[in-house]
């Protein structure tokens, strides 16, 4: 059973993304690989992504009939829009409306139950709006990753992947913790390649795309699982974590080392608060294991 | 007056005419309210291919109209909250709860409603053909339901009825974990209803 879980929630997803970049990394371009890489960086991750959620629970239904099949269109949709939201040879208007499609998008689609159930439309355009432009501010702010050096640059965007998955495996959500593993795996791959291939970042619309579904799995988890507000809090201000020490970074002389350092602390303290607030309320409950 | 003139308040009036698809109930049909303390939903299922596994949920509402002279009158309606599950743990319930199984979040409510009754080869047996929805997916379902027995309760007379049946998950959408958790279910409803 672990065994085909980290099958299909790590390996499988590992697998796709890396050959894709690699592939990626080949095509011939104004930039060797990289300007291909910034245009289409977004569709390993989404193509990892894609492969675990069809291996564990098959294909979505078309239109989403619930919040899990949402997720699946929202990587489609996050793949193809990030490099336009993203890219600087894009007209501004057109920009921002991809950007905007991606944010105030998301939940609208993820949060549909309980708009058309449950809440009034005063509601509901509050909700939506409130986490839509904190989808703008993590959005834009994930973009720092990109500027950050090759293997680093995946680690700062794996960190809150890697601590929702966590999180939402021990708040109830077995499923929505391995689909959160795989970006981060897709992002590990991504990691290990850069790494030994040259050390090319993750390209703007990757960190993006990883912003988008870190959201997206946090919201879920929040609304229809027991993922606390607290714990998505903390995740969801990872990115901005690493903005802000990218901000204290610049104009010093600092060795790989203390770079590495500086802009791994950040997110690692508050995914690990946000871990450690997890496992508390888990241990809390009444009863032992599923 | 046009042809058309003739026909069109005709064809209006035939389904009136027409014997309608789910006959009305006799006057010595019986209407009984759910008594959710004494129904019960129950579940099974295999764990690791290996033991059979149970679970219910209490909260358990509708309405039963039982035709015993004509059985074609009868109907059944049941509606159970998803969000009552029960399996004697707490963190399984939870689990059983969230997104990866029932979503009972976005899927509130499992229900039935009939579509026609008939009686069954047994005595007391009656043949219920209807809707099943579960996790936001319907599909029919023909159930044999046993009328286990009438007694007298505190508010007058009291139904029991019973049926078994087996549903595949992964028809209904839910297709986490099929492996280590089987993919059929038998499912065992046991009905108690209070006279209206």
């Amino acid at each position: 059973m672990i065994l085909d879980a980290l099958l299909r929630g790590v390996l499988v997803p590992a697998l796709v993304a890396g050959v894709l970049l690699i592939l990626i990394d080949r095509l011939p371009g104004r930039e060797g690989g990289r300007g291909a890489r910034n245009w289409l960086g977004a569709i390993p991750l989404a193509a990892g992504y894609a492969s675990t959620q069809v291996a564990l629970v098959g294909w979505p239904a078309f239109p989403p009939r619930e919040s899990t099949h949402g997720l699946f269109y929202i990587a489609i949709a996050a793949a193809l829009l990030s490099p336009l939201a993203t890219a600087r040879g894009i007209r501004a208007p057109l920009r921002w409306i991809a950007t905007a499609v991606l944010a105030f998008g998301v939940p609208v689609l993820l949060l549909r139950s309980r708009i058309v159930q449950r809440w009034s439309a005063g509601e509901s355009l509050l909700v939506v709006g409130a986490l839509g432009s904190s989808l703008l501010a993590v959005g834009g702010a994930a973009g720092t990753a990109a500027r950050l050096p090759g293997p680093l640059s995946y680690v700062v965007l794996l960190i809150p992947l890697g601590s929702a998955a966590g999180v939402l495996g021990l708040s109830g959500t077995a499923l929505h913790a391995q689909l959160a593993g795989a970006v981060a795996s897709g992002l590990g791959a991504g990691f290990v390649i850069s790494l030994t291939r040259g050390g090319a970042p993750a390209s703007p619309a990757m960190a993006r795309f990883s912003s988008i579904l870190l959201a997206s799995v946090l919201i879920t988890g929040h609304f229809y699982a027991r993922v606390s507000v607290a714990s998505a809090l903390l995740i969801a201000l990872c990115p901005i974590a690493t903005a802000c020490t990218e901000g204290l970074e610049r104009g010093r002389s600092l060795s790989m080392w203390q770079r590495t350092l500086i802009h791994i602390l950040g997110p690692g303290i508050l995914g690990g608060t946000s871990l450690g607030l997890a496992v508390r309320a888990f241990l809390a409950s009444d009863a032992a294991g599923f | 007056m046009s042809r058309l003139a003739w026909t069109a308040p005709a064809a209006l009036l035939l389904p009136l005419l027409a014997p309608s698809a789910v006959p009305a109930p006799s006057p010595a049909a019986k209407t009984y309210k759910i008594d959710s303390v004494h129904s019960s939903a129950l579940f099974r299922i295999k764990h690791n291919n290996a033991s059979y596994f149970h679970g219910g949920f209490h909260d358990i509402s509708g309405t039963i109209v039982h035709d015993e002279a004509n059985p074609a009158g009868s109907s059944v309606e049941v509606t159970i909250k998803a969000d009552s599950v029960s399996t004697g743990n707490g963190k399984r319930d939870d689990h059983l709860k969230s997104p990866d199984f029932f979503n009972a979040a976005e899927f509130p409510v499992l229900s039935f409603k009939s579509k026609g009754v008939k009686k069954g080869s047994a005595k007391e047996e009656l043949e219920v053909a209807g809707d099943l929805t579960i996790h936001g997916v319907t599909k029919p379902l023909t159930a044999k339901v046993a009328h286990t027995g009438t007694g007298k309760g505190q508010r007058g007379e009291v139904a029991g009825f019973e049926t078994v049946f087996t549903i595949k998950r992964t028809d209904f959408g839910m297709n986490y974990m099929v492996g280590p958790l089987g993919d059929e279910v038998q499912v065992t409803i046991s009905l108690e209803g209070e006279i209206q």
